[in-house]
Protein backbone atom coordinates (compact mmCIF):
# COMPACT_ATOMS: atom_id res chain seq x y z
CA UNK A 1 0.00 0.00 0.00
CA UNK A 2 1.53 3.85 -0.65
CA UNK A 3 1.83 5.90 1.60
CA UNK A 4 0.13 9.16 1.74
CA UNK A 5 -3.64 9.87 2.62
CA UNK A 6 -6.04 9.10 0.08
CA UNK A 7 -7.32 11.61 -2.37
CA UNK A 8 -10.80 12.26 -3.07
CA UNK A 9 -11.80 14.31 -6.18
CA UNK A 10 -15.23 15.70 -5.09
CA UNK A 11 -18.15 18.57 -5.44
CA UNK A 12 -20.04 19.57 -2.73
CA UNK A 13 -23.06 19.13 -4.52
CA UNK A 14 -22.35 15.66 -6.32
CA UNK A 15 -24.73 13.04 -4.87
CA UNK A 16 -22.34 10.45 -6.44
CA UNK A 17 -19.31 11.87 -4.55
CA UNK A 18 -21.24 12.56 -1.02
CA UNK A 19 -22.05 8.58 -1.47
CA UNK A 20 -18.04 8.19 -1.16
CA UNK A 21 -17.59 10.64 1.79
CA UNK A 22 -20.32 8.55 3.60
CA UNK A 23 -18.93 5.42 3.45
CA UNK A 24 -15.09 7.16 4.07
CA UNK A 25 -16.88 8.68 7.20
CA UNK A 26 -18.16 5.70 8.08
CA UNK A 27 -15.12 3.82 7.66
CA UNK A 28 -12.76 6.08 9.57
CA UNK A 29 -10.68 6.22 6.49
CA UNK A 30 -8.93 9.90 6.51
CA UNK A 31 -8.53 11.75 3.62
CA UNK A 32 -7.85 14.24 1.69
CA UNK A 33 -10.80 16.70 -0.40
CA UNK A 34 -9.39 17.92 -4.32
CA UNK A 35 -12.91 19.88 -4.80
CA UNK A 36 -13.55 19.83 -8.79
CA UNK A 37 -15.80 22.66 -9.58
CA UNK A 38 -18.15 21.66 -11.98
CA UNK A 39 -19.29 24.68 -12.83
CA UNK A 40 -16.72 27.02 -12.36
CA UNK A 41 -14.20 28.14 -15.52
CA UNK A 42 -16.18 26.06 -17.64
CA UNK A 43 -15.97 23.30 -15.56
CA UNK A 44 -13.10 22.32 -13.97
CA UNK A 45 -14.16 18.23 -15.30
CA UNK A 46 -13.18 19.13 -18.06
CA UNK A 47 -9.69 20.70 -17.55
CA UNK A 48 -6.32 18.49 -18.61
CA UNK A 49 -5.22 17.53 -15.67
CA UNK A 50 -8.36 15.77 -14.27
CA UNK A 51 -9.25 14.08 -17.66
CA UNK A 52 -6.31 12.14 -17.49
CA UNK A 53 -6.97 11.29 -13.79
CA UNK A 54 -10.85 10.56 -15.00
CA UNK A 55 -11.51 9.98 -19.02
CA UNK A 56 -15.14 9.98 -17.51
CA UNK A 57 -14.65 13.62 -16.33
CA UNK A 58 -16.97 13.47 -13.78
CA UNK A 59 -16.63 12.86 -9.37
CA UNK A 60 -15.84 11.43 -7.43
CA UNK A 61 -12.71 9.96 -8.35
CA UNK A 62 -10.47 8.66 -5.36
CA UNK A 63 -6.56 8.01 -5.47
CA UNK A 64 -5.71 5.71 -2.97
CA UNK A 65 -3.56 2.56 -2.40
CA UNK A 66 -1.84 4.15 -5.60
CA UNK A 67 -4.54 3.29 -8.00
CA UNK A 68 -7.43 5.64 -8.76
CA UNK A 69 -11.30 4.50 -9.12
CA UNK A 70 -13.65 6.48 -10.54
CA UNK A 71 -17.46 5.40 -10.72
CA UNK A 72 -19.15 5.96 -6.64
CA UNK A 73 -20.25 2.46 -6.31
CA UNK A 74 -16.61 0.45 -7.69
CA UNK A 75 -15.37 3.33 -4.88
CA UNK A 76 -17.41 1.76 -2.22
CA UNK A 77 -16.91 -1.90 -3.13
CA UNK A 78 -12.95 -1.25 -2.72
CA UNK A 79 -13.19 0.53 0.26
CA UNK A 80 -15.73 -3.00 1.57
CA UNK A 81 -13.32 -5.07 0.67
CA UNK A 82 -10.23 -3.29 1.85
CA UNK A 83 -11.32 -1.77 5.11
CA UNK A 84 -14.45 -4.51 5.93
CA UNK A 85 -15.75 -2.79 9.27
CA UNK A 86 -17.69 -1.30 9.96
CA UNK A 87 -19.65 -3.45 6.99
CA UNK A 88 -21.77 -1.74 4.43
CA UNK A 89 -22.64 -4.86 2.63
CA UNK A 90 -24.57 -7.31 4.21
CA UNK A 91 -22.60 -11.03 4.77
CA UNK A 92 -26.24 -13.27 3.58
CA UNK A 93 -25.95 -13.05 -0.24
CA UNK A 94 -29.80 -12.49 -0.88
CA UNK A 95 -29.51 -9.56 1.57
CA UNK A 96 -26.35 -8.31 -0.46
CA UNK A 97 -27.75 -8.31 -3.74
CA UNK A 98 -31.14 -5.93 -2.58
CA UNK A 99 -28.72 -3.48 -1.55
CA UNK A 100 -26.47 -3.72 -4.71
CA UNK A 101 -30.21 -3.96 -6.68
CA UNK A 102 -31.04 -0.68 -4.37
CA UNK A 103 -27.94 1.34 -4.79
CA UNK A 104 -27.74 0.51 -8.99
CA UNK A 105 -31.72 1.75 -9.48
CA UNK A 106 -30.20 5.13 -8.01
CA UNK A 107 -26.90 5.12 -9.17
CA UNK A 108 -27.68 3.96 -12.67
CA UNK A 109 -31.54 4.41 -12.79
CA UNK A 110 -32.15 8.00 -11.23
CA UNK A 111 -29.06 10.08 -10.81
CA UNK A 112 -28.21 9.62 -14.24
CA UNK A 113 -30.95 10.98 -16.28
CA UNK A 114 -31.11 14.36 -13.26
CA UNK A 115 -27.59 15.12 -13.61
CA UNK A 116 -25.71 18.20 -14.77
CA UNK A 117 -24.99 17.18 -18.03
CA UNK A 118 -27.77 15.46 -18.91
CA UNK A 119 -30.43 18.77 -17.27
CA UNK A 120 -28.08 21.28 -19.84
CA UNK A 121 -28.56 19.20 -22.73
CA UNK A 122 -32.69 18.88 -21.97
CA UNK A 123 -33.11 22.37 -21.96
CA UNK A 124 -34.05 25.51 -19.44
CA UNK A 125 -37.39 24.97 -19.91
CA UNK A 126 -37.56 21.23 -19.84
CA UNK A 127 -35.28 20.73 -16.76
CA UNK A 128 -37.17 20.56 -13.56
CA UNK A 129 -40.01 18.50 -15.12
CA UNK A 130 -37.24 16.06 -16.75
CA UNK A 131 -35.49 15.90 -13.58
CA UNK A 132 -38.52 15.37 -11.39
CA UNK A 133 -39.77 13.06 -13.72
CA UNK A 134 -36.51 10.68 -13.29
CA UNK A 135 -36.58 11.08 -9.51
CA UNK A 136 -40.52 10.29 -9.33
CA UNK A 137 -40.69 7.17 -11.23
CA UNK A 138 -37.12 6.07 -9.40
CA UNK A 139 -38.68 6.64 -6.18
CA UNK A 140 -41.98 4.81 -7.25
CA UNK A 141 -40.29 1.42 -7.87
CA UNK A 142 -38.09 2.06 -4.46
CA UNK A 143 -41.57 2.43 -2.88
CA UNK A 144 -42.71 -1.20 -3.69
CA UNK A 145 -38.92 -2.02 -3.64
CA UNK A 146 -38.41 -1.17 0.21
CA UNK A 147 -41.74 -2.71 1.62
CA UNK A 148 -40.22 -5.82 1.34
CA UNK A 149 -36.50 -5.33 2.00
CA UNK A 150 -36.61 -2.78 4.69
CA UNK A 151 -36.25 -2.98 8.26
CA UNK A 152 -35.27 0.52 9.96
CA UNK A 153 -32.91 1.04 6.92
CA UNK A 154 -32.92 -0.25 3.08
CA UNK A 155 -31.96 -3.78 4.02
CA UNK A 156 -33.03 -4.73 6.93
CA UNK A 157 -31.64 -3.22 10.19
CA UNK A 158 -27.74 -2.20 9.20
CA UNK A 159 -26.66 0.89 7.30
CA UNK A 160 -25.80 -0.88 3.59
CA UNK A 161 -24.49 0.89 0.76
CA UNK A 162 -28.14 1.52 -0.84
CA UNK A 163 -28.88 4.07 2.50
CA UNK A 164 -25.43 5.74 0.96
CA UNK A 165 -27.14 6.25 -2.62
CA UNK A 166 -30.70 7.00 -0.92
CA UNK A 167 -30.09 9.82 1.23
CA UNK A 168 -28.17 12.10 -1.49
CA UNK A 169 -30.77 10.93 -3.87
CA UNK A 170 -33.58 12.41 -1.39
CA UNK A 171 -31.54 15.48 -0.96
CA UNK A 172 -31.48 16.04 -4.92
CA UNK A 173 -35.20 15.82 -4.84
CA UNK A 174 -35.93 18.27 -1.56
CA UNK A 175 -33.51 20.47 -3.91
CA UNK A 176 -35.73 19.94 -7.31
CA UNK A 177 -39.06 20.03 -5.42
CA UNK A 178 -41.28 22.82 -6.51
CA UNK A 179 -41.97 23.89 -3.17
CA UNK A 180 -45.26 25.52 -3.40
CA UNK A 181 -44.58 28.47 -0.99
CA UNK A 182 -41.33 29.15 -2.64
CA UNK A 183 -41.62 31.00 -6.33
CA UNK A 184 -37.34 30.54 -6.10
CA UNK A 185 -36.87 26.81 -6.84
CA UNK A 186 -36.64 27.48 -10.25
CA UNK A 187 -34.22 30.54 -10.02
CA UNK A 188 -32.39 28.24 -7.29
CA UNK A 189 -31.91 25.39 -10.15
CA UNK A 190 -30.97 28.25 -12.78
CA UNK A 191 -28.45 29.23 -9.94
CA UNK A 192 -27.46 25.90 -9.49
CA UNK A 193 -26.67 25.39 -13.26
CA UNK A 194 -25.00 28.61 -13.44
CA UNK A 195 -21.24 29.24 -13.27
CA UNK A 196 -21.58 32.89 -12.23
CA UNK A 197 -23.15 34.33 -9.20
CA UNK A 198 -26.55 35.62 -9.93
CA UNK A 199 -26.11 39.69 -10.68
CA UNK A 200 -26.47 41.99 -7.12
CA UNK A 201 -29.84 43.83 -8.30
CA UNK A 202 -32.09 40.77 -10.25
CA UNK A 203 -35.50 40.38 -9.17
CA UNK A 204 -36.49 39.75 -5.32
CA UNK A 205 -39.49 36.96 -5.66
CA UNK A 206 -42.68 37.38 -5.08
CA UNK A 207 -43.67 38.18 -1.28
CA UNK A 208 -45.86 35.22 -0.50
CA UNK A 209 -49.27 36.52 -0.08
CA UNK A 210 -52.73 35.33 0.95
CA UNK A 211 -53.16 33.55 -2.62
CA UNK A 212 -50.83 31.03 -1.57
CA UNK A 213 -51.53 27.31 -2.39
CA UNK A 214 -50.82 25.47 0.43
CA UNK A 215 -48.53 23.79 1.43
CA UNK B 1 -39.54 3.38 5.70
CA UNK B 2 -41.58 5.23 3.45
CA UNK B 3 -40.26 7.64 0.37
CA UNK B 4 -43.78 9.10 0.06
CA UNK B 5 -42.60 9.81 -3.38
CA UNK B 6 -45.53 12.19 -4.14
CA UNK B 7 -44.30 14.35 -1.66
CA UNK B 8 -41.97 15.22 -3.02
CA UNK B 9 -43.42 17.31 -6.27
CA UNK B 10 -47.31 17.37 -5.02
CA UNK B 11 -48.56 20.37 -2.89
CA UNK B 12 -49.96 17.57 -0.28
CA UNK B 13 -48.55 15.14 1.87
CA UNK B 14 -45.34 15.41 3.30
CA UNK B 15 -43.52 18.76 2.09
CA UNK B 16 -40.17 19.86 3.42
CA UNK B 17 -40.18 22.71 5.70
CA UNK B 18 -39.87 26.21 4.60
CA UNK B 19 -36.03 28.28 5.16
CA UNK B 20 -35.68 30.98 7.57
CA UNK B 21 -37.32 33.94 7.38
CA UNK B 22 -35.84 36.85 5.29
CA UNK B 23 -34.90 39.35 7.65
CA UNK B 24 -37.16 42.52 8.10
CA UNK B 25 -40.60 40.72 7.90
CA UNK B 26 -42.46 38.18 9.78
CA UNK B 27 -44.29 35.36 8.88
CA UNK B 28 -47.79 33.85 9.00
CA UNK B 29 -48.49 30.17 9.00
CA UNK B 30 -52.20 30.62 8.32
CA UNK B 31 -55.05 29.13 6.41
CA UNK B 32 -57.69 31.81 3.45
CA UNK B 33 -60.47 30.79 5.39
CA UNK B 34 -59.60 30.52 8.89
CA UNK B 35 -60.97 33.27 11.39
CA UNK B 36 -58.68 32.66 13.74
CA UNK B 37 -55.97 32.93 11.41
CA UNK B 38 -57.90 36.41 10.34
CA UNK B 39 -57.20 38.24 13.73
CA UNK B 40 -53.32 38.09 13.30
CA UNK B 41 -54.28 39.34 9.22
CA UNK B 42 -56.18 41.99 10.81
CA UNK B 43 -53.78 43.06 12.79
CA UNK B 44 -50.76 42.73 10.19
CA UNK B 45 -52.78 44.71 7.84
CA UNK B 46 -54.13 47.61 10.66
CA UNK B 47 -49.88 48.30 11.32
CA UNK B 48 -48.98 47.73 7.97
CA UNK B 49 -46.63 45.35 9.21
CA UNK B 50 -44.39 43.42 6.14
CA UNK B 51 -45.29 39.93 6.37
CA UNK B 52 -45.23 36.61 4.24
CA UNK B 53 -48.30 34.38 4.21
CA UNK B 54 -47.76 30.26 4.45
CA UNK B 55 -51.01 28.92 4.19
CA UNK B 56 -51.21 25.63 5.49
CA UNK B 57 -53.24 22.45 4.26
CA UNK B 58 -55.12 22.16 7.73
CA UNK B 59 -56.55 18.52 5.76
CA UNK B 60 -53.42 17.38 5.35
CA UNK B 61 -50.62 18.97 7.50
CA UNK B 62 -47.13 18.63 6.97
CA UNK B 63 -45.52 16.80 9.67
CA UNK B 64 -42.47 20.39 10.03
CA UNK B 65 -45.71 22.28 11.23
CA UNK B 66 -46.18 20.78 14.43
CA UNK B 67 -42.61 22.00 15.09
CA UNK B 68 -44.32 25.51 14.97
CA UNK B 69 -46.81 24.77 17.00
CA UNK B 70 -47.72 21.26 18.94
CA UNK B 71 -51.46 22.06 18.58
CA UNK B 72 -51.06 22.11 14.91
CA UNK B 73 -52.64 25.21 14.55
CA UNK B 74 -52.96 28.58 12.65
CA UNK B 75 -52.19 30.92 12.37
CA UNK B 76 -48.55 31.06 14.23
CA UNK B 77 -46.02 33.54 13.52
CA UNK B 78 -42.32 33.20 13.16
CA UNK B 79 -39.68 35.79 12.84
CA UNK B 80 -36.43 35.96 11.53
CA UNK B 81 -34.97 35.34 14.52
CA UNK B 82 -36.90 31.62 14.60
CA UNK B 83 -39.11 32.99 17.33
CA UNK B 84 -42.70 31.25 16.96
CA UNK B 85 -45.95 32.73 18.89
CA UNK B 86 -48.84 31.01 18.59
CA UNK B 87 -52.50 30.97 19.50
CA UNK B 88 -54.50 34.34 17.39
CA UNK B 89 -55.60 36.57 20.37
CA UNK B 90 -51.33 36.24 21.68
CA UNK B 91 -49.99 36.46 18.56
CA UNK B 92 -52.39 39.81 18.14
CA UNK B 93 -51.13 41.16 21.54
CA UNK B 94 -47.37 40.60 20.61
CA UNK B 95 -47.61 42.17 17.07
CA UNK B 96 -49.44 44.92 18.89
CA UNK B 97 -46.28 45.42 21.42
CA UNK B 98 -43.63 44.50 18.80
CA UNK B 99 -44.59 46.60 16.08
CA UNK B 100 -44.38 50.72 16.00
CA UNK B 101 -47.25 52.56 14.65
CA UNK B 102 -50.95 52.89 15.71
CA UNK B 103 -51.64 50.94 19.37
CA UNK B 104 -54.20 48.85 18.56
CA UNK B 105 -54.75 48.18 22.90
CA UNK B 106 -55.27 50.74 25.00
CA UNK B 107 -52.15 51.53 27.19
CA UNK B 108 -54.69 52.61 30.48
CA UNK B 109 -54.54 49.03 32.78
CA UNK B 110 -58.73 49.63 32.60
CA UNK B 111 -59.86 50.11 29.03
CA UNK B 112 -57.45 47.30 28.22
CA UNK B 113 -59.25 45.39 30.83
CA UNK B 114 -62.27 45.71 29.33
CA UNK B 115 -61.35 44.88 26.15
CA UNK B 116 -60.18 41.54 27.30
CA UNK B 117 -63.29 41.43 29.33
CA UNK B 118 -65.63 42.08 25.86
CA UNK B 119 -63.24 39.10 24.64
CA UNK B 120 -64.40 37.02 27.05
CA UNK B 121 -68.52 37.99 26.43
CA UNK B 122 -67.64 37.29 22.58
CA UNK B 123 -66.01 33.44 23.64
CA UNK B 124 -69.23 31.48 23.04
CA UNK B 125 -69.52 32.67 19.86
CA UNK B 126 -67.26 31.10 17.96
CA UNK B 127 -68.05 27.22 19.25
CA UNK B 128 -71.76 27.82 18.34
CA UNK B 129 -70.89 29.04 14.85
CA UNK B 130 -69.09 26.17 14.64
CA UNK B 131 -71.89 23.85 16.01
CA UNK B 132 -74.21 25.49 13.50
CA UNK B 133 -71.94 24.82 10.43
CA UNK B 134 -71.32 21.00 11.77
CA UNK B 135 -74.95 20.36 12.50
CA UNK B 136 -76.82 17.22 10.93
CA UNK B 137 -79.03 17.98 7.88
CA UNK B 138 -82.03 17.15 9.68
CA UNK B 139 -81.31 19.74 11.94
CA UNK B 140 -82.77 23.28 10.95
CA UNK B 141 -80.14 24.99 13.85
CA UNK B 142 -82.87 26.83 15.10
CA UNK B 143 -82.05 26.34 19.05
CA UNK B 144 -78.11 27.06 18.06
CA UNK B 145 -79.41 30.63 16.17
CA UNK B 146 -81.39 31.62 20.00
CA UNK B 147 -78.54 30.81 21.85
CA UNK B 148 -76.11 33.21 19.16
CA UNK B 149 -79.15 35.84 19.30
CA UNK B 150 -78.72 35.86 23.52
CA UNK B 151 -74.80 35.79 22.81
CA UNK B 152 -75.11 38.86 20.49
CA UNK B 153 -77.32 40.79 23.39
CA UNK B 154 -74.85 40.66 25.98
CA UNK B 155 -72.40 42.59 23.24
CA UNK B 156 -75.25 44.48 22.28
CA UNK B 157 -74.91 45.58 25.88
CA UNK B 158 -71.94 46.75 25.63
CA UNK B 159 -72.21 48.89 22.86
CA UNK B 160 -75.14 50.44 24.88
CA UNK B 161 -73.49 51.59 27.85
CA UNK B 162 -70.30 52.50 26.19
CA UNK B 163 -72.06 54.52 23.72
CA UNK B 164 -69.52 54.29 21.10
CA UNK B 165 -69.62 52.44 17.41
CA UNK B 166 -66.88 50.39 18.51
CA UNK B 167 -65.99 47.98 21.39
CA UNK B 168 -63.17 50.06 22.52
CA UNK B 169 -64.32 53.59 21.68
CA UNK B 170 -65.02 55.91 19.04
CA UNK B 171 -62.56 54.09 16.76
CA UNK B 172 -61.70 50.83 15.61
CA UNK B 173 -59.26 49.08 18.13
CA UNK B 174 -58.42 45.53 19.24
CA UNK B 175 -61.72 44.12 20.28
CA UNK B 176 -63.08 44.84 16.78
CA UNK B 177 -60.68 42.88 14.86
CA UNK B 178 -60.81 40.15 17.21
CA UNK B 179 -64.08 39.48 16.84
CA UNK B 180 -64.85 41.11 13.20
CA UNK B 181 -64.37 37.33 11.35
CA UNK B 182 -67.21 35.18 13.06
CA UNK B 183 -69.81 38.09 12.12
CA UNK B 184 -68.28 38.33 8.50
CA UNK B 185 -69.38 34.92 8.06
CA UNK B 186 -73.11 35.57 9.11
CA UNK B 187 -74.35 36.25 5.92
CA UNK B 188 -72.94 33.56 3.83
CA UNK B 189 -74.17 31.11 7.06
CA UNK B 190 -77.71 32.44 7.16
CA UNK B 191 -77.29 33.65 10.20
CA UNK B 192 -77.75 37.51 9.81
CA UNK B 193 -81.15 37.24 11.25
CA UNK B 194 -79.28 36.75 14.52
CA UNK B 195 -78.79 40.52 14.52
CA UNK B 196 -81.82 41.49 13.93
CA UNK B 197 -82.53 42.53 17.22
CA UNK B 198 -79.15 43.94 18.03
CA UNK B 199 -79.55 46.99 16.26
CA UNK B 200 -76.00 48.70 17.44
CA UNK B 201 -74.42 45.52 16.53
CA UNK B 202 -75.84 45.68 12.83
CA UNK B 203 -74.14 49.33 12.72
CA UNK B 204 -70.80 48.14 13.98
CA UNK B 205 -70.47 45.69 11.33
CA UNK B 206 -71.77 47.85 9.09
CA UNK B 207 -68.91 50.48 10.22
CA UNK B 208 -66.13 47.52 10.16
CA UNK B 209 -66.75 47.20 6.57
CA UNK B 210 -65.38 50.14 5.66
CA UNK B 211 -61.92 49.87 7.47
CA UNK B 212 -59.15 49.20 4.95
CA UNK B 213 -57.92 45.78 6.73
CA UNK B 214 -61.31 44.72 7.10
CA UNK B 215 -61.87 45.08 3.13
CA UNK B 216 -59.11 44.06 2.27
CA UNK B 217 -59.19 40.61 3.72
CA UNK B 218 -63.14 40.14 3.04
CA UNK B 219 -64.07 36.65 1.85
CA UNK B 220 -66.27 36.50 -1.10
CA UNK B 221 -69.14 34.33 -0.52
CA UNK B 222 -69.42 31.89 -3.12
CA UNK B 223 -65.35 31.21 -2.11
CA UNK B 224 -66.19 30.58 1.45
CA UNK B 225 -69.08 28.56 0.71
CA UNK B 226 -67.19 26.57 -1.79
CA UNK B 227 -64.25 26.13 0.83
CA UNK B 228 -66.89 25.20 3.49
CA UNK B 229 -68.72 22.06 1.46
CA UNK B 230 -65.59 20.73 1.12
CA UNK B 231 -64.08 21.29 4.56
CA UNK B 232 -67.27 19.50 5.77
CA UNK B 233 -66.21 16.19 3.59
CA UNK B 234 -62.73 16.29 4.58
CA UNK B 235 -61.65 17.16 1.73
CA UNK B 236 -58.13 17.60 1.10
CA UNK B 237 -58.85 20.24 -1.80
CA UNK B 238 -60.82 22.27 0.42
CA UNK B 239 -58.20 25.05 1.85
CA UNK B 240 -56.73 25.94 -1.86
CA UNK B 241 -60.57 26.39 -2.85
CA UNK B 242 -60.71 28.73 -5.69
CA UNK B 243 -56.98 28.65 -6.66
Amino acid sequence: MQAGKPILYSYFRSSCSWRVRIALALKSIDYETIPINLIKDGGQQFSEEFQALNPMKQVPALKIDGITIGQSLAIIEYLEETRPTPRLLPQDPKKRAHVRMISHLIAGGIQPLQNLSVLKQVGQENQLTWAQKAITSGFNALEQILQSTAGRYCVGDEVSMADLCLVPQVANAERLSRHPWSPISEALLSIWLSPEPPPPNSDKPDLLHKNQKCV
Amino acid sequence: MSLRVSSFFCGSGRSAPPGPVPQGLIRVYSMRFCPFAQRTLLVLKAKGIGHEIININLKNKPEWFFTKNPFGLVPVLENSQGQLIYESAITCEYLDEAYPGKKLLPDDPYEKACQKMVFELFSKVPPLVTSFIRRQNNEDGSGLKEELRKEFSKLEEVLTNKKTTFFGGNSLSMIDYLIWPWFERLEVLELNECVDHTPKLKLWMAAMREDPAVSSLLIEAKAFRGFLDLYLQNSPEACDYGL
